[in-house]
C-alpha cells in the first residue's frame, strides 16, 4: 500500500512539474510461438517403390498406431483397428485397417454430392491440423467404396443460444467443404477386415513438399455401425465430439540421413495492416549458401480475397536472420501463411489476425467519482512493423494534448483526472501517417459531482 | 512322510481357518472393481459354501457421471457403482464362513440416480439393514429432515485446504459396522432403496486390521477425488497483514459487485472507510463491507445503530438485515481439472466463527421508509468478537424524491418448488404441500422485494387429462389455484403466463411427432377441448390482466424445421383461441422462429434471435409485445440496456429452483453450478444470489432513468431559462447513454466490462445529480 501511495505521488509529481497530463508506457508484444511441442509419434520417410504394393510397404515401413479406444468412454473395442503412417517427399501416407464380423456387409453408399452423409456409413475418418493451430484443421472421411468427404474446419467461440447469458460461449464449427484434399487411395475389403491406404498431398495444406520442420496435429477415427463402435486414436470426449483439435495427437516427420534439416524459426512479429516485416531465423547443417523460396500468402477469411508475395533469398553462413518486407492491405479476419521452401522440404507457419481496425483503445472507466485521481487505458496497434515506424499518435484531453512517435505495438497509459471539470470532458486519440490523419477515437469522460 | 502329511494338514487348516477375510466390491459388469476385492454384480447368485445374492430382485448401477451429461467427474471403483433392489422387496447377500465371530463393514451410498432430474430415492427414503436377522442400521424417511440436510449445503463455506470428497461425497455414504455372534453363515438383508457399494468381513479378533482397512478404503476414495482436482491458488500480498498483525481483524469497504476470493487482500485505502450510499425515498438498498480476520475469530456478532440525520430524524437500525457471502468451489470451464473458490450468494448472517486471513463480505440490506425526510443519516456498524469491537461509520443520503414506478415488466422465470427439488416425492400429505406452497410464496415475496413486478413461473404439469371426449381435472389443478392466488397477491397487475403443460396435448407440440403425422384431427380436437376449458377457467381473470399461454420454447434448436413447426403450431393455437381473449407467448432463440411472429401476442426473444433494429421493428409492426429474455444475468441488461430499447418486458432464466437435481445446491459433480438455483438455508429462509441482486439493481437504475426522463418531459415547455439549460444538459446525457449502447447485445459478449456494476452505479449518481438540478431549478 505504501508503494501504491508512493507511485501516485510520483505520478502526480511528474505531472505537476512536467505539465504532462498523461504517462505512456510502450511495449512491443512479441508473437512468440511455442517451439517446445512434444510429439506422440515420429513417422518415417518411405519411398514407395511399387504403387500396387503400397499397402504392404506402408505396413512394413510405417509407424504403427494401435490401441484405438471406443469414443467417448475409452474402453477396448470388440472390433479393433490399427494404422501405419509414413510420408514421402510429396504426401502424407496413412494405412488404416478395421476388423469386421464375417457376415456383416459394410454400409457404403454412393453420393451425388459431397455433404457429409458418408459419416453414417462404415468409414475411416482422419483429422489433420498441419500447422498445429488447434482451431483450424482438415477432415477426410472415406467409406469402403471410395466415397470421400473432405473439408476444412474452423472452431470459433460464439454466444451459446441455449444459455441464459450471452457471455456463456460454446464452440461453433464452421465447415468449408470447398476444400479438395486431392487424396489418392486404395481400398481392400476382406471377410473379417477392411482397409484403406490414403496418400494425401502436402500441397493440399499449402506445403510445396514435406514439411519436415513442422509438428502436425492428427487424429484417426473409425466408425463401424454394426456395433455402433466409434473408435479413436486420441480420445476426444466432451463438447465438440471428434472436432476437438486441442486433443489431437501430434506427429513429427522423421529426418532421413539424406535430409538432415536446418532449423527454421518464423517468429517475433505480429502481422498487421500496411507495411510488415517477416523474420526468419535459421541454423543450417552446412556452411554453404542455400537459396530458399519464401512465400507469404494473406487470405481474408470472409471475402477470400488474397495477396501473395514470393521472394528468393540466399541463406548465407551457418546461421543468421533474414527480414522480408511485405505489405498487407486486407482488413478483417486474415490468415497469414508463410512458407520457406528448400529444395526437398518446407517449413510452414500460420497466423490468424483480426484487423477490425487499426487500433483498439480500452479505457478502464469513463465515469469518475469526484475523488478519483486518474484513469488507465491501453492501446493495441494493428499495424505492420514498418507501418508503425511511420505513424504518430496524438492524445488529447480537453485542451491538453501530447504527440509522440509510436514506439511499439502496445501502449498502456495513465491519465491524470484530478483537474478535470465536473461533468463532460473529451478524450481523444488520433493516428497520423506522414502528417495525414488516418484514424481518430473520441471518448467522453464524466467527472461525477461530489455527493457527500 | 509324517512331516509332509502334517504340513499338508496345516496348509488345509490355514485355508479354512477363521482368518479368512472377504472384500466385496458391488457393481455392474462393465464398471471397475477395486484392487484385491471380489467383484459382485447383480448376477452373482449365492451357492452353498460360497457367497452371493439369495434374492433375484437385484439391479446394478454404475454412477458414471460423464455418460449422463452432468460433468466429467467420477468416483473411485468402490463408491462409483452399486447393487440394489429393483422392487419393493429387500435383497439378501450371504457368505458361508468357517465357524466363528465376524466383524462386518458395509458401505452404502448413492450420489446419482441416473436421471438428471431426480435425486436417488435412497436420500429421502427410510429403510434398514439386518445382519443375521438382527437390525443393525435404520434410516428414517423424514422429508423435512432430508430437505434441511440438502439446504444446509448452502450454509457451508468451502475454503482452501478443504476436501472436496469430505464435503460433497462422504455425507452421502453410510459406513455401517457390526459384529456377528458365532456363526457359519453371514446373511445381510437390505431393504429396498438401500444401495450396496461394498462389504468387508474380518474375523472378530482382527478388529484392528478391519478398522485400518475401512480407513484405507476411504482414504483411497478421498485421494481419488482430491488429487484429481486442483485448486487454483492465488498469491496474497502479505505486507498489509504484517502491518496490522496486532489487530484482531480489519474492516474494509467493498461493493456487492466486487470480486472477493479467500485470497483477496483489500487495498489499504479502503480500510476503515465509511459505508456510504445515496438513495430515493422508499428504495431498498444494498450496502456492503468486508471483514479480514487477522486471527481466528470466534462467535462474531454484527450490529447496526439507528441512523440519525442533522435534524434528528431517524432510520431505525431494525430496518437493516445482515447477510454473509459464502465461498464455493467452481470448476474452470477451460481446465476442468482445476477449480477456483468463488462467492456466488449470501445467506442471512448468524453468529459465526471466521478463519484467519479469509476475507468475508457482509451485505447490509436496508429498507428506506417512503415517508422519511430527506437528509444525510449517520450511524455505525459494530463488529464484535469476544471483547474486541470495531466500528464502521455508515452514511445514507436520502434524496427528496421517490422513484418513478416502472413502466416495463421486469421479472424472472421460476418454478413451483415441487417441480424440481422434490419431484420424486409422491406423497400428497398436507405437510409436504404446505412446505411447497410456503416456499412458493417466499419466492414471490422475495422477487417483489427485489423490485421485480412480473414472474413467469413453471407450473406443475397436466392439471387436465383427456379421456375419450371428456376432460378430467387432476389434483394438480389445486396447486395451480394456490400458485395463481399467490401470484395475484404479489403481482397484482402483471400478465399471468400459463407456463407448463395444461393437458398432455396442449399447448406444446412435439416436433418429432409433427414431422411424421402433422397435427391430426384427433390432436386438434383435444387441443380445442383444452383451450375451451382453460378459457372458461380464466373467464373473469381475463378482464383484469393479460392471461397468456406459453406455447413453445426455443424451437430454433431444431433449425429451420423448428421454425416451420413453430409457425404452424402458433397459427393453429391462434385459430383455436379465436375470440377467447387468451394471449400467445413464445420464447424464441433464433432466426427460424421469425416465422412465428405474426401469430404471437408476446414475442419473447433472446440475444440470438437476434436483437436488432430490424427484428424489433418486425415484432412491433406485427402488433406483438416485445419481451427480452436470457440476455444476461447482470445489472446492465436489466437497466440501461432496457432504457435504450424500452421493451414491454424483461425476463431471465432463472430465479430458481433449477430443473436438474445437482444444480439445486452446492454438490458434486456439478461443482459451482448454482447459477439458476434457489438459495435456501436449513431453516428454509431464502438467500440472495449475487447475480440476482445485480439484476435488481438494474431495475432501480432504470427507474432513476425513467424518473429523470419524466421530469424532462414534464418541464419541456418551461420558460425558465436556467431550467431550460439544465433540461438540455440532462437530455443530452440520457441521449449519450442510450446512443452509446449497441442494440445487438452480443457485442457485449467480449466487451462486458464496459458496463460493469461500477459503471452503472456511477451513471446512477449522474442521473441523481440531474434529477436534483431539475428539481431545484423548477422550484
Amino acid at each position: 500500500m505504501h508503494l501504491n501511495k508512493f507511485l501516485i505521488f510520483l505520478f502526480l509529481f511528474k505531472i505537476l512539474f512536467s505539465s504532462d497530463f498523461i504517462i505512456l508506457n510502450w511495449q512491443n508484444i512479441k508473437n512468440l510461438k511455442d517451439f517446445s511441442t512434444t510429439y506422440d509419434i515420429e513417422i518415417p520417410y518411405v519411398k514407395i517403390e511399387d504403387e500396387k504394393n503400397m499397402m504392404n510397404e506402408v505396413i512394413n515401413k510405417g509407424c504403427k498406431i494401435e490401441n484405438f479406444k471406443v469414443f467417448p468412454i475409452g474402453i477396448t473395442p470388440k472390433f479393433k483397428s490399427k494404422a501405419y503412417i509414413c510420408y514421402d517427399s510429396e504426401n502424407l501416407i496413412i494405412y488404416f485397417e478395421s476388423e469386421k464380423s464375417e457376415n456383416y456387409t459394410l454400409k457404403a453408399r454412393k453420393f451425388e454430392k459431397e455433404e457429409g452423409k458418408v459419416w453414417n456409413d462404415d468409414n475411416f475418418e482422419i483429422f489433420i491440423d498441419p500447422f498445429l493451430t488447434k482451431t483450424r484443421y482438415y477432415q477426410i472421411i472415406i467409406n469402403s467404396i471410395g466415397q470421400v468427404y473432405d473439408s476444412i474446419n474452423y472452431i470459433e467461440e460464439i454466444p451459446d443460444p441455449k444459455a441464459a447469458d450471452p457471455r456463456e460461449t460454446k464452440k461453433n464449427i464452421i465447415i468449408d467443404i470447398s476444400w479438395d484434399s486431392k487424396v489418392n487411395y486404395n481400398i481392400k475389403v476382406e471377410k473379417n477386415y477392411w482397409a484403406v491406404v490414403l496418400k494425401i498431398p502436402f500441397l493440399s495444406f499449402g506445403f510445396k513438399n514435406a514439411p519436415l520442420g513442422s509438428f502436425i496435429g492428427l487424429n484417426l477415427c473409425r466408425n463401424y455401425w454394426e456395433t455402433s463402435e466409434l473408435l479413436q486414436w486420441k480420445l476426444t470426449p466432451g463438447e465438440g465430439g471428434f472436432h476437438q483439435p486441442d486433443k489431437f495427437g501430434i506427429l513429427k516427420l522423421k529426418e532421413t540421413d539424406s535430409k538432415k534439416m536446418p532449423l527454421i524459426f518464423i517468429n517475433n512479429f505480429y502481422p498487421g495492416y500496411g507495411e510488415n516485416l517477416l523474420y526468419v531465423d535459421y541454423k543450417k547443417i552446412e556452411n554453404i549458401p542455400e537459396e530458399v523460396e519464401v512465400e507469404i500468402k494473406i487470405e481474408n477469411n470472409d471475402t477470400k480475397e488474397k495477396f501473395i508475395k514470393n521472394e528468393k533469398v540466399v541463406l548465407k553462413g551457418i546461421e543468421g536472420k533474414i527480414k522480408i518486407p511485405f505489405e498487407n492491405k486486407l482488413k478483417g479476419k486474415n490468415i497469414f501463411y508463410y512458407n520457406i521452401g528448400f529444395k526437398n522440404y518446407n517449413f510452414g507457419g500460420i497466423d490468424f489476425v483480426d484487423l477490425k481496425s487499426l487500433i483498439d483503445v480500452k479505457l478502464d472507466k469513463q465515469f469518475l467519482y469526484y475523488e478519483e485521481k486518474s484513469l488507465n487505458g491501453k492501446i493495441r496497434f494493428y499495424l505492420g512493423e514498418n507501418e508503425l515506424k511511420k505513424t504518430e499518435l496524438l492524445i488529447s484531453l480537453n485542451e491538453n494534448s501530447k504527440r509522440e512517435k509510436i514506439k511499439g505495438n502496445f501502449c498502456e497509459f495513465k491519465v491524470a483526472t484530478e483537474h478535470l471539470k465536473e461533468g463532460e470532458n473529451i478524450f481523444s486519440i488520433t493516428l497520423y501517417k506522414d502528417k495525414d490523419k488516418i484514424e481518430q477515437y473520441n471518448f467522453k469522460i464524466f467527472k461525477l459531482p461530489k455527493i457527500f | 512322510m509324517k512331516k509332509i502329511l502334517f504340513l499338508i494338514f496345516m496348509w488345509i487348516g490355514f485355508l479354512f481357518s477363521t482368518d479368512k477375510i472377504f472384500l466385496f466390491d458391488m457393481g455392474s459388469e462393465n464398471s471397475p472393481c477395486l484392487e484385491n476385492f471380489i467383484k459382485i454384480t447383480e448376477k452373482d447368485m449365492y451357492q452353498s459354501g460360497k457367497y452371493g445374492w439369495e434374492t433375484k430382485n437385484c439391479l446394478s448401477f454404475d454412477q458414471n457421471f460423464s455418460e449422463y451429461g452432468v460433468g466429467s467427474l467420477d468416483l473411485d471403483p468402490l463408491l462409483r457403482d452399486l447393487v440394489k433392489s429393483n422392487s419393493s422387496l429387500p435383497i439378501i447377500f450371504s457368505v458361508d464362513v468357517s465357524k466363528g465371530k465376524y466383524r462386518v463393514g458395509i458401505i452404502s451410498g448413492q450420489i446419482y440416480s441416473g436421471n438428471r432430474l431426480l435425486a436417488p430415492s435412497f436420500w429421502y427414503s427410510g429403510g434398514y439393514i439386518k445382519l443375521n436377522d438382527k437390525k443393525i442400521f435404520e434410516k428414517e424417511g423424514d422429508f423435512i429432515k432430508y430437505a434441511k440436510f440438502i439446504f444446509s449445503n448452502f450454509e457451508k463455506d468451502f475454503l482452501p485446504g478443504d476436501s472436496l470428497f469430505k464435503r460433497y461425497i462422504l455425507p452421502y455414504y453410510n459406513i455401517i459396522t457390526a459384529s456377528t455372534d458365532e456363526t457359519e453363515k453371514i446373511r445381510i438383508e437390505f431393504s429396498n432403496f438401500f444401495p450396496v457399494n461394498g462389504i468387508i468381513i474380518y474375523p472378530e479378533e482382527k478388529i484392528i486390521e478391519f478398522n485400518r482397512k475401512l480407513e484405507e478404503i476411504f482414504e483411497n476414495s478421498r485421494k481419488y477425488i482430491d488429487e484429481k482436482l486442483k485448486i487454483v491458488e492465488e498469491k496474497r500480498d502479505e505486507n498489509l497483514i504484517k502491518k496490522y498483525k496486532n489487530e484482531n481483524f480489519l474492516l474494509f469497504l467493498t461493493q456487492y459487485y466486487e470480486k472477493l476470493t479467500p485470497y483477496s487482500i483489500p487495498d489499504e485505502e479502503k480500510i476503515n472507510q465509511p459505508v456510504k450510499k445515496i438513495c430515493a425515498k422508499g428504495e431498498n438498498i444494498t450496502l456492503s463491507f468486508g471483514i479480514l480476520p487477522i486471527n481466528d475469530l470466534k462467535e462474531v456478532e454484527l450490529e447496526i445503530s439507528d441512523l440519525i440525520s442533522d435534524t434528528k430524524e431517524k432510520i431505525s437500525g431494525k430496518n437493516a438485515t445482515f447477510w454473509i457471502t459464502k465461498f464455493i468451489p467452481e470448476l474452470l470451464r477451460k481446465s476442468p481439472d482445476k477449480y477456483m473458490i468463488e462467492e456466488k450468494y449470501a445467506i442471512r448472517y448468524k453468529k459465526s466463527d471466521f478463519a484467519s486471513l479469509i476475507p468475508r463480505k457482509i451485505l447490509v440490506l436496508f429498507e428506506i421508509p417512503e415517508d422519511i425526510k430527506e437528509g444525510e443519516y449517520k450511524g455505525k456498524i459494530f463488529v464484535k468478537s469476544g471483547n474486541y469491537v470495531k466500528e464502521l461509520p455508515v452514511s445514507i443520503k436520502v434524496l427528496p424524491f421517490k422513484l418513478q414506478e416502472s413502466d416495463i415488466y421486469f421479472g424472472m422465470y421460476g418454478k413451483y418448488p415441487r417441480s424440481s427439488l422434490f419431484r420424486y416425492i409422491t406423497k400428497e400429505d398436507k405437510e409436504f404441500i404446505d412446505f411447497c406452497d410456503i416456499l412458493m410464496e417466499n419466492i414471490f415475496k422475495e422477487m417483489r422485494q427485489l423490485g421485480f413486478n412480473w414472474a413467469c413461473i413453471e407450473l406443475p404439469w397436466n392439471p387436465l387429462i383427456i379421456k375419450g371426449n371428456a376432460i378430467e381435472v387432476t389434483p394438480v389443478l389445486k396447486r395451480w389455484e394456490a400458485i395463481y392466488s399467490l401470484y395475484k397477491k404479489y403481482f397484482p397487475k402483471a400478465p399471468f403466463i400459463i407456463y407448463g403443460q395444461i393437458s398432455p396435448v396442449f399447448p406444446r407440440g412435439d416436433v418429432n411427432i409433427w414431422r411424421k403425422t402433422g397435427f391430426t384431427e384427433e390432436i386438434k380436437n383435444q387441443m380445442q377441448m383444452t383451450a375451451d376449458w382453460i378459457s372458461d377457467y380464466f373467464e373473469k381473470e381475463k378482464n383484469e390482466r393479460d392471461i397468456a399461454i406459453y406455447i413453445s420454447d426455443e424451437l430454433s434448436n431444431y433449425g429451420l424445421e423448428g421454425g416451420k413447426f413453430g409457425a404452424e403450431h402458433a397459427s393453429l393455437i391462434r385459430k383455436i383461441l379465436e375470440g377467447k381473449n387468451i394471449k400467445l407467448f413464445a420464447s424464441m432463440n433464433g432466426v427460424p422462429e421469425h416465422l412465428m411472429i405474426p401469430y404471437l401476442d408476446f414475442s419473447v426473444i433472446n440475444f440470438d434471435f437476434p436483437i436488432t433494429e430490424e427484428t424489433i421493428t418486425k415484432i412491433k409492426d406485427a402488433g406483438s409485445k416485445l419481451v427480452f429474455y436470457n440476455i444476461g444475468n447482470n445489472r446492465f441488461s436489466y437497466g440501461f440496456y432496457i432504457a435504450k430499447l424500452h421493451p414491454f418486458g424483461r425476463l431471465q432464466w432463472n430465479f430458481g429452483p433449477e430443473h436438474y437435481v445437482f444444480y439445486n445446491f452446492p454438490s458434486f459433480p456439478t461443482l459451482g453450478h448454482i447459477n439458476y438455483s434457489l438459495i435456501v438455508d436449513s431453516e428454509f429462509n431464502l438467500g440472495k444470489r449475487l447475480d440476482v441482486i445485480d439484476m435488481s439493481e438494474g431495475v432501480i437504475d432504470y427507474r432513476y432513468y425513467l424518473t429523470l426522463k419524466n421530469l424532462i418531459d414534464k418541464n419541456k415547455n418551461t420558460k425558465n431559462e436556467k431550467l431550460r439549460e439544465i433540461l438540455n444538459k440532462a437530455e443530452g446525457f440520457l441521449k449519450y447513454i442510450t446512443e452509446s449502447i449497441k442494440t445487438d447485445i452480443r457485442y457485449y459478449t467480449k466487451e462486458a466490462s464496459v458496463w460493469s456494476g461500477e459503471t452503472c452505479e456511477k451513471i446512477r449518481v449522474m442521473l441523481t445529480n440531474y434529477i436534483m438540478e431539475v428539481l431545484n431549478a423548477s422550484k
